[in-house]
Parts: C-alpha cells; sequence; structure tokens
C-alpha cells in the first residue's frame, strides 16, 4: 500500500459550535445508489482493490481527532452497456467511535464507463456526535491499474446512508465528514498525484477523444442520408426534369446535397458539394450494405460492442466509399482500444 | 311606356353584368427579385439565421372543416422552410442559413412561420422575425397567389416555384430590417448567440455574462477573456453542433426533393381543378342570379300596358327560366371538380404521410444521439470548471 499512501487535504471546514452528542447510535441500515451509465452506453469496467483515506480534523467540542477512512477491499465492479455495481464501505472513527459507513464508487459516465453502486453498511454504532456524518472513502483502482479514476463518495448519516457515485477520471476522491455539523471535504488518491492541470488534461483528452467518436457519428449519419438520398434518386431518374424550382432560388432541381466541412480557424461550417456522385443505383446499394464482406478481417464480430461502437460498425458497413469507409473503420478500431484498455 | 323601358334596360343590364363576372386569373409570373448585398457586408458583420418548422395553421378539427388535407399541410409546415432557406442562401446576405427545428441551437436571427392558407392557387404565411437576444424585429403576413402559367407544363418558367415571389418578398424585408441595424447591434447580436451557447454548455462559466431584463430581452454583462480557454472547448462543441445542424438540413433537403414532384403535381392539378370549379360556380351564380331576376322582370313587364314590354317580359321570363337551369346544371357539373380536388388531396395525404414520419424520425433520433452526446460534454466542462476553480459541487449547485 506504499503507493496506496492516502493525501488528504481539509479543503473546507465549517465549524459550528454548540452540537455535540445526540447521535443516535446503532443504526445499520444499507443503502447503495445504482450508478447509471454514459447516455451512450459506455461500457463499464471498473476494478477497485483498495483505498483508504485519512482525514485529519480538528474538533471543537472536546472531540477527538477524527478519522475517515473509506475502503473498498477487492471492490470490483463490471458492467456492460452502462452498469456497474460496486460496493465497500467507508468508516469513520471518531473517539473511539467507529461507524462502517458508505462507500460509493463510481466511474465516469462520459469516460466509456459506467457509474458504480455505493453500498453502506453502518453496522457500527457511533457513539454521540453528528447527526451528518459522512465518511468518505478513496477512488478504487480503475482497470486494476495505476491509473485509477474513480472517486468513492459515502455519506454516513446517522442510520449510516450510503451513496455511490463518481465521476472524476483524475482520481478525486472527496467526502464530507459532518460532525457536530462540521463539514470536511477530502481530497486524496491513493495511487498518485495529480495536479489541477493534470487533471484539466485529462478532461480535455476525454472531450477530444469524444468529439473525435462525435464527428464519426456525424459522418456516418451524412453519409447514410447521402446514399439514401442517392438511392432515391436512382429511382426517379426519368422524372428528374420536372423536380425544377426557381433558378431565383439559386438552386437546380435537384440540389446536391452538401457535406460540412469545419474550418477550425474561424469556427465556421461550410457546405461543399461533394464529388459526383457514384454511379450507385439502387440495386447496387442494397447489395452492398447487405454483403458482411464489407468488414475488415481484423473486425471482430462485434457482439460486445456498445451503442457507440454499433454505430461506428453500422455507418461504417453502410459506407459506399471505400476511403470514407476505411476511415469509419479506423475510428472504429481507435475506439474499441480504448475501450478495451479501460477494462 | 318609360317603366317598360326601364324594366327591359335592367333586366339586360343585370345580365350582361353577371356575365361579365367570371374568374380572374393572374397571367404573369413577374415577381420581385431578392436584394443582393453583395459584398458590401463583411464576414464579420454576417448573421446566420434559422428557420423553425412552421406552424400548420390546423389540427385535425380544423383541418376538416376548412377541407385542408392535415398531412399535406404538416408537410408544408417542412417544405417552405426549406424554401425559404435556399432562397436566403442564395442571396448571399446572411451567414449559415439552416433549418432549424425547434430551435435545437443558437442562431443569431429566427423566422417562425405559420401558414395561413396554401392550396395551389394560393400561399399566405404569417412570418415572425426574432434575433438572439429575443428582441423581435417584426411579424407580417405574406400573401401570393400563382399564375396561370406556373404549372403550364410548355412554358420555361413553370419549373420555377410558383410562390418564388412570396420567399423574394420575405427574404427582401428580412435583409431591408438587418440593413437598419449598426456594427454594434450586429456585434451585440452575435455575440449574445455565442454567450448562450457557451452558456448552454457550461452555465457555472457563463451564467454571469448575459442576463435577461423585465422584458425578457438578453443583455450582454460582461465578456469573457478572448483567450478563455472553456471559451475555447466550447467553440469546439459549437463546430460540432454546426455539423448536427448541417445533418438535419441534409434531411430537411431530402425530403423536400422527395415531396417536390408529387407536391408539385398535387398542386398543378389542384389549381386546375380549383380554376374549373370557381369557373363553374361564377357561371352558375351568374345564371342563376340572372335568369331569377329575368323571370322577376318578364312578370313585371306583364304589367304593362305596351305590347312590346309585354312581349319582352315573356321573352324574359324564358330566358330566365332556361338560365336558372344552366345554373343548376354548372352548380352540379362543380361537384365533380369538388371531388376531385378531394382525391388529389386524399391521394397526396397519403404520399407524404411516411416521408413526414421518416423526416420526423430522423431529426429525432439524431437529436437523441446528440443531445445524450452534449450532456456528456457538459458533465466534462463543469468538472473541468471544478477543477480549476476549486469550487466543489455542492457549492455550485447551492
Amino acid at each position: 500500500m506504499s503507493n496506496d499512501q492516502v493525501l488528504s487535504e481539509a479543503m473546507e471546514v465549517f465549524n459550528q459550535s454548540g452540537q455535540t452528542g445526540g447521535m443516535t447510535g446503532g443504526s445499520s441500515s444499507t443503502q447503495g445508489q445504482q450508478g447509471q451509465s454514459g447516455p451512450l452506453g459506455r461500457t463499464a469496467s471498473a476494478t477497485g482493490t483498495q483505498g483508504e483515506q485519512n482525514a485529519a480534523n480538528s474538533q471543537d467540542g472536546g472531540l477527538n481527532p477524527q478519522t475517515g477512512s473509506g475502503a473498498m477491499p477487492g471492490m470490483e465492479s463490471t458492467g456492460n452497456d452502462g452498469t456497474a455495481s460496486g460496493a465497500g464501505s467507508a468508516s469513520v472513527t471518531m473517539g473511539g467511535m467507529e461507524g462502517t459507513g458508505a462507500t460509493g464508487t463510481g466511474s465516469d459516465p462520459y469516460d466509456q464507463t459506467g457509474a458504480g453502486a455505493g453500498a453502506s453498511a453502518g453496522a457500527e454504532t457511533m457513539g454521540s456526535i453528528g447527526s451528518d456524518d459522512t465518511g468518505f472513502g478513496e477512488a478504487p483502482v480503475f482497470g486494476g491499474s495505476s491509473s485509477g479514476n474513480q472517486s468513492g463518495t459515502g455519506n454516513n448519516n446517522s442510520n449510516t446512508q450510503g451513496q455511490g457515485g463518481g465521476n472524476d477520471p483524475a482520481m478525486q476522491g472527496s467526502g464530507n465528514v459532518g460532525l457536530s455539523g462540521r463539514r470536511v471535504i477530502v481530497i486524496g488518491n491513493g495511487q498518485g498525484v495529480l495536479t489541477g492541470e493534470e487533471r484539466v488534461g485529462n478532461y480535455d483528452r476525454d472531450l477530444e477523444e469524444q468529439m473525435r467518436v462525435f464527428d464519426g457519428i456525424i459522418l456516418g449519419r451524412r453519409q447514410e442520408s447521402i446514399a439514401q438520398s442517392n438511392e432515391d434518386g436512382a429511382g426517379d431518374v426519368s422524372t428528374g426534369s420536372n423536380g425544377g424550382f426557381g433558378s431565383n432560388s439559386g438552386f437546380d432541381s435537384a440540389p446536391p446535397l452538401v457535406t460540412a466541412s469545419v474550418d477550425p480557424n474561424n469556427n465556421t461550417t461550410t457546405g461543399q458539394i461533394p464529388d459526383a456522385p457514384s454511379d450507385n443505383r439502387q440495386g447496387d446499394y442494397k447489395n452492398q450494405s447487405n454483403q458482411n464482406s464489407n468488414i475488415p478481417p481484423d473486425i471482430s464480430d462485434g457482439s460486445d460492442d456498445d451503442i457507440v461502437a454499433r454505430q461506428l460498425r453500422e455507418a461504417a458497413i453502410a459506407e459506399q466509399d471505400p476511403g470514407l469507409q476505411e476511415k469509419l473503420w479506423d475510428e472504429y478500431r481507435k475506439y474499441k482500444e480504448g475501450v478495451q484498455a479501460r477494462r | 311606356m318609360n317603366q317598360s323601358y326601364t324594366n327591359l334596360f335592367t333586366i339586360l343590364a343585370t345580365t350582361l353584368f353577371l356575365a361579365s363576372c367570371g374568374t380572374t386569373t393572374v397571367k404573369t409570373t413577374q415577381h420581385a427579385p431578392v436584394i443582393q448585398s453583395g459584398s458590401s457586408i463583411s464576414e464579420a458583420e454576417l448573421l446566420d439565421v434559422g428557420v423553425d418548422m412552421f406552424r400548420p395553421g390546423v389540427n385535425v378539427q380544423s383541418a376538416e372543416k376548412e377541407g385542408v388535407f392535415l398531412q399535406v399541410r404538416n408537410a408544408e409546415a417542412r417544405f417552405f422552410p426549406v424554401k425559404i432557406v435556399e432562397t436566403l442562401q442564395g442571396t448571399g446576405n446572411w451567414g449559415v442559413v439552416r433549418v432549424v427545428p425547434e430551435k435545437q441551437s443558437e442562431m443569431d436571427i429566427w423566422l417562425d412561420g405559420q401558414i395561413i392558407k396554401s392550396d395551389g392557387e394560393r400561399l399566405e404565411l404569417s412570418i415572425t422575425v426574432s434575433d438572439s437576444s429575443g428582441k423581435k424585429w417584426y411579424t407580417k403576413n405574406y400573401k401570393g397567389i400563382a399564375s396561370k402559367y406556373a404549372y403550364d407544363s410548355s412554358i420555361r418558367s413553370a419549373n420555377e416555384e410558383p410562390f418564388q415571389g412570396v420567399y423574394n418578398d420575405i427574404a427582401n424585408d428580412l435583409i431591408r430590417y438587418r440593413q437598419k441595424l449598426n456594427a454594434d447591434e450586429i456585434y451585440t447580436i452575435r455575440k449574445i448567440t455565442e454567450l448562450k451557447f457557451a452558456r448552454q454548455f457550461s452555465p457555472e462559466a457563463f451564467s454571469d455574462h448575459i442576463e435577461t431584463d423585465r422584458r425578457g430581452i438578453y443583455f450582454i454583462k460582461r465578456l469573457p477573456a478572448e483567450n478563455d480557454p472553456t471559451l475555447e472547448r466550447i467553440k469546439k462543441i459549437r463546430q460540432r453542433d454546426d455539423m448536427f445542424v448541417d445533418t438535419m438540413q441534409d434531411y430537411y433537403i431530402s425530403f423536400e426533393n422527395d415531396m417536390e414532384r408529387p407536391y408539385r403535381e398535387w398542386r398543378r392539378m389542384s389549381y386546375e381543378e380549383t380554376m374549373s370549379l370557381r369557373q363553374l360556380q361564377g357561371e352558375a351564380n351568374t345564371r342563376l342570379i340572372g335568369g331569377a331576376i329575368a323571370v322577376i322582370g318578364g312578370i313585371l313587364a306583364q304589367g304593362s300596358n305596351s305590347r312590346v314590354a309585354q312581349t319582352a317580359g315573356i321573352v324574359g321570363i324564358g330566358a330566365g327560366a332556361y338560365a336558372v337551369k344552366e345554373g343548376l346544371s354548372r352548380r352540379e357539373e362543380s361537384k365533380i371538380h369538388v371531388q376531385a380536388i378531394e382525391e388529389l388531396g386524399t391521394s397526396l395525404n397519403v404520399e407524404l404521410e411516411p416521408r413526414t414520419i421518416e423526416l420526423d424520425n430522423n431529426t429525432v433520433t439524431l437529436s437523441g444521439t446528440v443531445n445524450e452526446q452534449y450532456d456528456q460534454w457538459k458533465t466534462i466542462l463543469r468538472n473541468i470548471y471544478i477543477t480549476e476553480t476549486g469550487q466543489t459541487e455542492q457549492l455550485i449547485t447551492n
């Protein structure tokens, strides 16, 4: 656990004097909150090893220094298409009182992982203080490696309620330890320290990656639309001359579909008339789209595809232009590799 | 004697007047050309225009009452915006011009429309224009009547959109209003659009930059730094949003292309039937009224002392009776055209409905996917904000 040394930092302390005692002990309810996947149904897969969080806090009212610890021994959560479950526990020790609180494990819904579930086992009684205790767990290791990137959150109220949820790919574990109305926010990680800048860098990479996937999806949709238009147009060849409309509008009778090209320098999207459409007639297109020979040999059967991968796959299969199709397959490969790497 | 001549004159004059009351048709395809500012508008002053899907102007109940075919009207509510977009694009006066259903993106100017009448012969639209600040520019009704030659396939102009003049008028009013704005106003509109988009994705970072006044009009409180990294990220997202809007545009253009031919054919036939119907109805009315007057005049003439007047009266009664009979016959005949119009509408209704559904499915599916992705980007931006500012999520929420 040398690598799991916890660096905790009390970020914020709200002192509220005069509240001592009153904590009812003995509650042992458990409650977990099921995380949800990212909307696009990214695959969730998280393996937690162990986390430990110490939070030191000076206290009013003669309380002993307290330690909040969250541990997720052997926590493992795996899921597919967006759901994952996890369990763990956090304990808060306060002046000899120990509560096994809540630990949530979370994942990053936008980071191709599903959210975990937190389960609390508030089995221990806590003596007298605080009606709003919160135990806070540290992030489990994501993917079983040192690139841990989840946060655990535990809520330990008087009846010990746990809540899972985390969304910080930067290994941020945070929590509240509320004793006598205090709230202590603890940030720590057990797998290494990332500066704020590094965390932002991680977010930026996520953003870029998702944009790339998004571009692939949009590109696929546009190509589908063009293909559909070509398909329809093939049936209207004999009647095409009747479709004209005003020269004042500046368009020909069958305005070609435009394709977008984004100019990153001036933030504009411009329309571009694509190259002359190929001679894809209705039949040709259908035959092509029905042939699995469009799938390169190194591509898997797609049985483990999540929604994004499926969309990329379908777009690639439907694509008629070989160059564009290869790009879509590349996107598919990159995406799948990314998912695999996270597992 | 004088009275007899007066009666006779009245009968003849009335008959002649009614006979002249036939149908009138527009016999010109001329319409105002669009105003093109050319290169007088710098790129920095180009405004993006979004045209929302039009309101059909009828619902299930009222459509039946008004003899409107609901699916045709629904399709038109998607068709006319595309036509207006194409017209605006052709002027070169604007930046990006797109059909954006349900205002799913941020644009500098919005055109909202409602169809008041559309039957192949007449088109009447109500157009409301506003800018991104929420300020309403104007609301105006536009009417157009299709030319007699608009659907004549032997004439070259028949390939033109019969109501291009209406679209041109809409485009011209828009640029005229735009020309009244100074550079600062243009800049403000563009900035508000940008900030609204930024706020949508990162409310934590940009909610303080714009506000609304008592009337709900947006104004800028402060501007972000030019090199604001979050703004840079949002600009990248906006490029993707432009792609999304462009993709929807593809759907609409495809829909318009699909709809164009059957719709045009319907409008042509509907126009012909409407003209025939109106002519027959006019003739029927003329004969019925004229015949009735002639009969009454003839009866009155019988009381005259003049033999000539009495004879004329008898002739008048006979002619009147014949005119009434003819009128009734014409009225019966006109029912055939009414029926034909209904059949044409029903046929087009059936043809357009699946196309409209397909369009809506495509746009809704795409919007769903995109919105899910946008939600994820919002989360990332939120986390970046939290990381950069050191604020906690809880504090932000509070």
